[in-house]
């Protein structure tokens, strides 16, 4: 009778353990220290299970299998590693760690309302402001006239002070490659917009009218609110028998813009995406089951 | 690995990257400690590494057991939960 042959353990897949080696790599190394050859051993026993020589299709799946469990676990390790850096250098992230759920959520809003405060705050255009100063007085004759002021303020951004302004100072040329929905300019749309940019009001208690100007340039804030000062009072003066508007303190170009104030808005920024961040880690905590037991 | 696949049916087939991983965060949380106690030698492999329940681990199973038992129960009460045999036909 013969005795079957002796069947030979199969050699070890060389390559695929070359692979598989390399693909560990994209562990971070301190997860992987200590550890590599066990996952081997994993990777061989799982090998064999799959029957991997068997058949193409056992090849396909367990290759499937590993490159999944390698790819998500890695990215896992990767945010792991990343917060248990950051909890080391944040003395909020230690006392936050006692509740990942809480912490993670908290981390996502926060990172994101600063991330996009910065943004907008980026790609906000400067406005400088040009400020002139008037002082303004009713006709002495006449008798006291509660609507003065109110009147006056509309008269200064009327359409044909900024008309004039527009004219003098050429803004449907200078505005039309800025502001100009096809490179041109018509000259009540260079009005509509200058309206928009100009702002009076009177100094509380005082006859004094301010003319504040915002414009991208700091130099043509101030050009723009001396010519509507000038226009202003040279209409009113003209209408009255005596002199009864001043120009007492031309505006010059400001050193900084008005607007958006960075500091500000960063600040702000900080904490609302702290209390958005608060409110939406409460609020996830408080609907998720599983929150306490996340290890 | 063997003993999950087999009491899960061969649902669950955890990869090495998500075992040593899970193995990792256990030992973080002290739910498990590292075993010096090895099997027979001529079973043993130089390169396994064992590992036990440590008590607050064992108190760890012990109450997520619980919690998965009463929701079995609730469900069982609310006619949720079919008994396997009638399953089966």
């Amino acid at each position: 009778m013969r005795t079957p042959p002796k069947r030979k353990p199969r050699p070890e897949p060389r390559r695929s353990v070359r692979f598989y080696r390399t693909l560990l790599k994209v562990y971070p190394r301190k997860f992987l220290e200590g550890y590599e050859e066990m996952f081997v051993q994993h990777f061989l026993d799982q090998y064999r299970e799959f029957g991997v020589r068997a058949s193409v299709w056992s090849a396909a799946r367990f290759w499937v299998h590993i490159l999944a469990d390698t790819g998500l676990s890695a990215v896992r390790e990767h945010i792991h590693e990343l917060e248990r850096k950051l909890a080391m250098n944040n003395p909020l992230s230690r006392i936050l760690l006692l509740f990942p759920t809480f912490r993670r959520a908290f981390a996502a809003v926060f990172i994101i309302g600063i991330l996009l405060t910065a943004g907008v705050l980026w790609v906000l255009p400067n406005s400088y402001a040009g400020t002139a100063l008037l002082a303004v007085s009713s006709h002495p004759q006449t008798t006291f006239d509660s609507d003065f002021f109110p009147k006056e303020l509309n008269r200064i951004d009327s359409q044909s002070i900024l008309a004039t302004v527009v004219r003098t100072l050429d803004l449907t040329n200078r505005w039309k490659d800025r502001l100009g929905p096809n490179g041109s300019l018509r000259p009540d749309q260079a009005a509509e917009s200058l309206r928009r940019r100009v702002n009076t009001r009177v100094n509380p208690g005082t006859s004094l009218v301010e003319i504040r100007v915002f414009d991208e340039e700091p130099k043509e804030a101030a050009e723009i609110a001396n010519e509507i000062a000038l226009a202003y009072t040279e209409e009113l003066n003209a209408a009255a028998p005596t002199r009864v508007a001043d120009i007492i303190d031309p505006a010059a170009p400001a050193v900084r813009p008005m607007r958006p104030n960075r500091y500000l808005g960063m600040a702000l920024g900080l904490l609302i995406s702290a209390l958005a961040g608060l409110g939406f880690a409460i609020l996830l905590k408080a609907i998720s089951p599983s929150s306490s037991g996340t290890v | 690995m063997q003993d999950v696949l087999a009491t899960t049916g061969g649902q669950l087939r955890m990869g090495p990257g998500t075992l040593y991983g899970a193995i990792k965060r256990m030992l973080a949380a002290s739910l498990i400690e590292e075993s010096e106690e090895r099997p027979d030698p001529d079973l043993d492999d130089a390169r396994r590494r064992y590992y036990r329940l440590t008590g607050l681990g064992q108190a760890a199973v012990n109450a997520e057991a619980q919690r998965l038992e009463g929701l079995v129960q609730v469900a069982r009460k609310r006619g949720l939960l079919r008994p396997i045999a009638s399953q089966a036909l």
